[in-house]
């Protein structure tokens, strides 16, 4: 039981599928503009329905992070000290994700981050991890 | 304005160990700590006509009416409310809120202190409190990076925290020792005769950075009860009321992962109601019994509930005596970090305490002369929150 892949739901399939062509792609809100995310079937900006998806730069910075020192579920206890973090895009929106190739004591909040397009931890499922973006 | 219900009679378990966890189910707990706490208002069965109710493990569903059955009684209120650690407190103004209505005169809000069976097949449990049911945002775009539980999200607050405002953990690891200071005044405290150092603190194991082990509540098995009665009652009750003067509550997000500003907790909004519900401040408070299932969720209270303004609760906890004698009385039966967490039910030791401190009733820890006091309720990660004001006086 190592691991748990996402649930995908259909209404999110765009999100899954843009990350599988190492790609972000994120709903906007045709009434007010509003970038929306995790997917929703409406715009929790302003109400509005219009939403379409739209492929956006996966360039981010480190919002918040801590290490999972202790696993909580024995499906992750085999990562091993996982940093896990709060990246946020340019255009704002927030992802949860873990860190790779750097080490807890060089993580600092704001720090550029690349995208890292994960396609091994869960089969047919790509992740998306980041990176130093200067490592 | 005059409080429409106080609180008049309470009965708490002394935290256990597991392994010396009372024996018994959930509803037969629930009536023992029901009948404990009518026993201490001065109460009976007869009297009772509203129940908010959790712990109870022997069904999923229909529980408010699983238990007004098993005691036998005739409600005219029965809930069973769903906010994490916020359940007890939120209980307490909802028992508040039916009885201003006339719904009910008395109404027994009770945490059992017993946990859930393992289910067959029941795997989501071991995500800690996030779901893993199809169609759940956390399902989908949480677990699968290992974002669960509640260690690192409450690290992910404090480490902003830090980034915006600097992250002093001395002042933290105080913020523990004063409470054990407290909870060594506290017989039925899972850590009383154990006193700590702030070294001992910062020495512990680190879980989630910044976050220490003895920042952490230990998970103990307890259960507690109090009585929420009309003022008609509550006249004729025994001991001193502590009248409900205010209450709110905040939600906004489930894990802060998705929160607007991850520094602005909805408890700003709940005690923002609750102080102009009962036309009080914090400054008129004597104290304040503040959920600390971590250390973070202490200081992120304290600047939410306006005790201090944003980015300074650190100086708070550096330089005010937080005792039960001191200046400033938190969390003076040692809180949960003191105490022990018996699982939901750790909510409902915040309100006894609140209401044993009105009621000059705390013994050795009892604060003195105290006539207000604010007490919080705290969710998931920060995520349902509620405030009380309890004040001695009913207007």
């Amino acid at each position: 039981m190592k691991g748990a892949p996402p649930l995908i739901t259909e209404l999110s399939r765009p999100w899954w599928d843009a990350l599988a062509r190492h790609e972000l792609s994120v709903q906007a809100c045709l009434d007010c503009s509003g970038w929306v995310f995790y997917p929703r079937p409406f715009c929790p900006h302003c109400g509005g329905r219009k939403l379409e998806w739209r492929t956006v730069d996966g360039a981010a910075t480190l919002y918040t992070w801590s290490v999972a020192e202790t696993p909580v579920s024995p499906h992750f206890a085999h990562l091993e000290r996982p940093i896990l973090g709060v990246a946020e895009l340019s255009i704002g929106v927030r992802v949860p994700t873990s860190l790779v190739g750097v080490a807890p004591e060089d993580v600092r909040i704001g720090m550029a981050l690349t995208p890292l397009f994960d396609d091994q931890t869960y089969e047919g499922v790509t992740l998306l991890r980041y990176r130093p973006a200067d490592g | 304005m005059s409080a429409a219900a106080a609180i008049v009679g309470a009965h708490e378990y002394p935290a256990r160990r597991f392994s010396e966890a009372r024996k018994g189910n959930s509803l037969e707990q629930a009536t023992d700590l029901t009948l404990l706490a009518l026993e201490d208002a001065g109460l009976t069965l007869k009297d009772v006509d509203g129940l908010s109710v959790r712990g109870i493990y022997e069904t999923d569903q229909f529980i408010p009416s699983t238990f007004a059955e098993y005691l036998g009684v005739d409600i005219g209120y029965g809930e069973s409310p769903d906010l994490g650690g916020a359940t007890c407190a939120g209980m307490v103004w909802r028992a508040a809120a039916a009885i201003e209505k006339g719904l009910a005169q008395v109404v027994v809000c009770v945490y059992t202190g017993n946990f859930p069976p393992p289910k067959e097949g029941a795997e989501w449990r071991s995500f800690g409190a996030s779901s893993y049911l199809p169609g759940s945002p956390q399902a989908e775009f949480e677990i699968p990076y290992a974002h669960l539980g509640q260690n690192v999200p409450y690290a992910f607050i404090a480490q902003r925290y830090g980034h915006v405002y600097g992250y002093d953990p001395r002042a933290m690891a105080r913020l523990v020792v004063q409470q054990r200071i407290n909870a060594c005044a506290n017989p039925e405290a899972i850590f009383y005769g154990q006193p700590l150092t702030e070294d001992e603190v910062l020495a512990s194991r680190m879980i989630a950075p910044p976050l220490h082990m003895l920042e952490i509540v230990r998970p103990v098995r307890g259960g507690a009860a109090v009585i929420v009665a009309s003022p008609e009652v509550a006249s004729r009750t025994r001991h001193r009321p502590a009248w409900v003067a205010g209450y709110g509550e905040g939600i906004v997000h489930k894990s802060p992962q998705w929160a607007h500003d991850i520094l602005d907790p909805p408890l700003r909004r709940a005690a923002a109601t609750a102080f102009a519900m009962a036309g009080r401040t914090p400054a008129d408070m004597d104290g304040a019994q503040i959920y600390d299932c971590y250390t973070i969720a202490v200081l992120m209270a304290l600047e939410a509930a306006g005790f201090c303004e944003r980015g300074k609760g650190a100086d708070l906890l550096r330089t005010r005596d937080l005792t039960f004698a001191g200046d400033f009385p938190l969390n003076t039966n040692g809180g949960q970090l003191g105490y022990g967490q018996a699982g939901g039910a750790g909510g409902m030791t915040h309100v006894v305490e609140g209401y044993r401190q009105i009621a000059h009733r705390a013994g050795p820890r009892q604060i003195k002369d105290c006539q207000t006091m604010f007490v919080s309720g705290n969710g998931g990660i920060m995520s349902e929150q509620v405030a009380l004001i309890l004040d001695g006086a009913a207007s």
